[in-house]
């Protein structure tokens, strides 16, 4: 993987957590910086991936904008192998990442772009496989869900 | 499920950064890296420096220790030398002026055999001329004339030995700093047997002849 697909790869990871072009290419330029300044180099993805969910934590934190939504008690989702009828743009899908919960992106974008197993995503975020698999359900779910209204909302429309 | 992934996994492969921001990126990357290493590079040679400065300081100041050690003790030999030498010197002047003085058997100049008489007879010598308290009693004085001993005005009083009546020349000066230094003794010098003593003020040194 050359640099520039490194760097690419990073961007969109800090995209699925930030959800904003602007913020998401701040992020992936801070961790490439960092991990230049300390390691000379950039030397694989897991560690970029790991130095920006790091510092997107931290603005986070500062921000005070961390959203600690347990996931106890929350209903599993009732299934997704549901046949997606409609046409799902990017704007469209640009606003119903919108709505989930970074967590809930990043599970998906490193499941879903990356290929990564519910465990190795669990590895790198730190969390247990169930709230990963979790994550990915609810995310999906709600994805679905989005999707559904906002073809509702067309059809009302047309 | 399988649209779902497709869309949303296009939906982000569709996301890029311009090649603008990827050159920028990388480009910074390069210079803090570089900026590191001739960092990391630096502070290793500031902390070499510093170890050797400290490791030099430390030898610098060990030597000095031995330095000053080794000069604190010359000069201390040089301090003891000196004044042994001197105090040497001192008493072997003292003792050369005596013996030569004595050998000369120079005459009386004021005949009193009473120290009282001659203590006013004598009367340019800066000390009271008493009789000695350490001078044997078989000593009875003969009479005196003026000399000098280490550039100071003395009194050269000759006298007489009743046991053996031999005449011993008995020198009598005020007690200096310097002859402070000298210690009693009593030795032969120039075939000079000489005593020397000293109370609280005054300085006296006995010669006989050998």
């Amino acid at each position: 993987m050359t640099d520039r697909d490194l760097l690419l790869a990073g961007f969109r990871y800090a995209y699925s957590l930030a959800n904003r072009h602007h913020d998401a290419e701040d992020l992936v330029q801070e961790a490439w910086v960092r991990i230049s300044a300390l390691h000379g180099s950039v030397p694989n993805k897991s560690l970029l991936f790991t130095v920006i969910r790091n510092i997107f934590i931290d603005q986070y934190r500062r921000k005070n904008l961390v959203i600690i939504e347990s996931l106890e008690g929350v209903a599993e989702p009732a299934g997704l192998d549901v046949e997606l009828e409609f046409t799902m743009d990017a704007e469209v899908i640009d606003r119903a990442l919108n709505q989930l919960r970074p967590e809930e992106r990043e599970a998906i974008f490193l499941n879903v772009v990356e290929g990564y197993t519910a465990k190795e995503i669990a590895t790198l975020t730190d969390k247990s496989r169930n709230t990963i698999l979790s994550l990915l359900h609810r995310g999906k779910q709600k994805l679905v869900q989005l999707f559904s209204q906002e073809s509702s909302n067309d059809q009302n429309l047309a | 499920m399988d649209k779902l992934d497709k869309s949303i996994k296009g939906y982000y492969l569709d996301k890029r950064l311009s090649a603008d921001s990827i050159d920028r990126i990388l480009d910074k990357g390069h210079q803090v890296a570089q900026d590191s290493v001739s960092e990391k590079s630096s502070a290793n040679k500031r902390r070499v420096n510093r170890l050797l400065n400290v490791s030099i300081l430390k030898r610098f100041a060990a030597r000095q220790w031995w330095a000053s050690a080794v000069a604190a003790c010359l000069l201390m030999v040089v301090l003891v030398a000196q004044s042994y030498y001197f105090q040497r010197s001192v008493s072997e002047m003292v003792l050369a002026e005596i013996a030569m003085n004595h050998n000369k058997h120079l005459d009386v100049e004021f005949p009193y055999n009473d120290y009282e008489v001659l203590r006013v007879a004598m009367n340019r010598l800066d000390f009271s001329l008493i009789p000695p308290a350490r001078l044997p009693k078989q000593f009875v004085l003969v009479g005196g004339r003026y000399c000098s001993i280490q550039g100071k005005l003395a009194a050269q009083l000759k006298v007489k030995n009743n046991n053996t009546g031999s005449v011993s020349t008995l020198y009598v000066t005020a007690l200096t700093d310097n002859l402070k230094k000298i210690d009693s003794e009593r030795l032969v010098y120039d075939n000079v047997t000489i005593k020397l003593w000293q109370d609280e003020s005054h300085f006296y040194g006995l010669a006989t002849d050998a």
